[in-house]
């Protein structure tokens, strides 16, 4: 190719790109899906109703004390429900919904891959729903980092505390990180 | 929605490494028809003397973000499916560095590497060996690090969540940034083959 036809083209291509982009400004949002990021503390609204945000420790404690005031919902793919889950929780999709929405309970709790939750799968949940809907905070990665796997290095924390820590990861199948658990490792595998 | 396809479960696990096989020989194809096997074409792109780096890099980004944009605006993609890597300030800060140490040193970056290697380059060869290098030292060494690596951490962020504008605002940005960035390159360009012309004389 000539140098003056790849100017040309070039110069077609930009055009092409600012055209493009410059459309994007009125198209606005590409998400044909809006997302919350749930990564504070902060309540929000979707559909009119007040929308709470739980730590996933907060709802470690309630399954250990197996209260039954709540429903725990997945909103993940099958698959990726298939392969771990939050005890008690159900999977849910657009198909059952209608059928677990009859048996409410005070309280709703809802889970998703991270911190991104998707409000068109969350609206069909909170429609009509008088129970207090909560969303887990950071999803179940929070759940995996803060309940199932919490790093305890750097932390200065008392043994009470760490004890808690322990119990409770320890219950869900899970094991807090440690120093100690990094020289053991290291150890062993010396020893080998 | 029909995207993106191995979330919404049109294939499995071992036919999705098949798929990124493909896309790997086609990138790098495209990698080596570029120029970018050749670590000094990739070198001089820290001392301002060839920009192809930048050029093909920013073509690259605006490309995605303009496809991605109108795919999922037409309702193709599933952006809430697509996965955002999460943002750890300290820890991405320093592995930038020592990636762009890496890169002026070796004059390559993984990608272009195994371009490199592919087509018998020896320094290719080396880089390669240094990256399994970096990657055993990692392993071996990550259970003191992880503690560092998950440090600062902002949660999946995206740029148009942090400044809270638009998606399309921050595109259309975006596009004149690339433009003025391209413009800017090849006046780089030009001046330091001149001066580098000038002192080889």
């Amino acid at each position: 190719m000539t140098d003056s036809k790849n100017v040309r083209l070039i110069k077609t291509l930009v055009l092409i790109a600012i055209v493009f982009s410059f459309l994007a400004v009125i198209a606005g949002n590409p998400y044909t899906v809006s997302i919350v990021p749930v990564d504070t503390d902060e309540e929000f609204e979707i559909e009119g109703n007040v929308v709470k945000v739980i730590a996933a420790g907060d709802l470690a404690a309630r399954l250990i004390a197996k209260r039954n005031d709540f429903n725990l919902f997945d909103i993940r793919s099958d698959s990726d429900f298939k392969e771990y889950h939050i005890p008690h929780s159900i999977n849910i999709s657009s198909e059952n919904f209608t059928q677990i929405k009859q048996d409410e309970a005070s309280i709703i709790i809802i889970y998703d891959e991270g911190n991104r939750y998707v409000i068109g799968k969350i609206k069909p949940l909170v429609k009509d729903v008088k129970a207090d809907v909560y969303l887990l905070k950071g999803g179940i990665r929070g759940w995996m980092n803060e309940v199932l796997f919490p790093d305890l290095r750097n932390t200065k924390l008392s043994k009470d505390e760490t004890d808690k820590i322990y119990k409770t990861s320890s219950f869900f199948g899970g094991k807090p990180v440690t120093d100690k658990e990094r020289k053991r490792k290291k150890y062993s595998r010396e020893g080998c | 929605m029909n995207a993106p396809f191995y979330k919404l479960g049109y294939f499995g696990f071992d036919f999705s490494l098949v798929i990124a096989f493909v896309i790997g020989v086609g990138f790098g194809f495209f990698l080596e028809q570029g120029g970018l096997g050749s670590s000094r074409k990739l070198a001089a792109q820290f001392y301002f003397r060839d920009m192809t780096v930048f050029k093909v890099m920013f073509t690259a980004i605006i490309t995605a973000m303009i496809g991605l944009f109108w795919l999922s605006w037409i309702g193709f993609v599933d952006m809430s499916l697509v996965y955002v890597n999460p943002t750890y300030i300290l820890p991405q800060l320093v592995g930038g560095l020592l990636f762009g140490a890496g890169f002026v040193i070796g004059g390559l970056c993984p990608g272009t590497c195994l371009v490199s290697s592919a087509t018998g380059r020896i320094d290719g060869l080396f880089t390669l060996f240094g990256i399994f290098f970096g990657i055993f030292l990692f392993a071996e060494g990550y259970t003191y690090l992880s503690g560092f690596l998950y440090s600062t951490s902002l949660g999946q962020l995206t740029i148009p969540q942090l400044i809270n504008l638009p998606h399309g605002l921050i595109l259309f940005l975006v596009v004149l940034l690339a433009i003025a960035g391209f413009v800017g390159a090849e006046k780089i360009e030009k001046k330091f083959q001149k001066s580098n012309e000038g002192s080889q004389q």
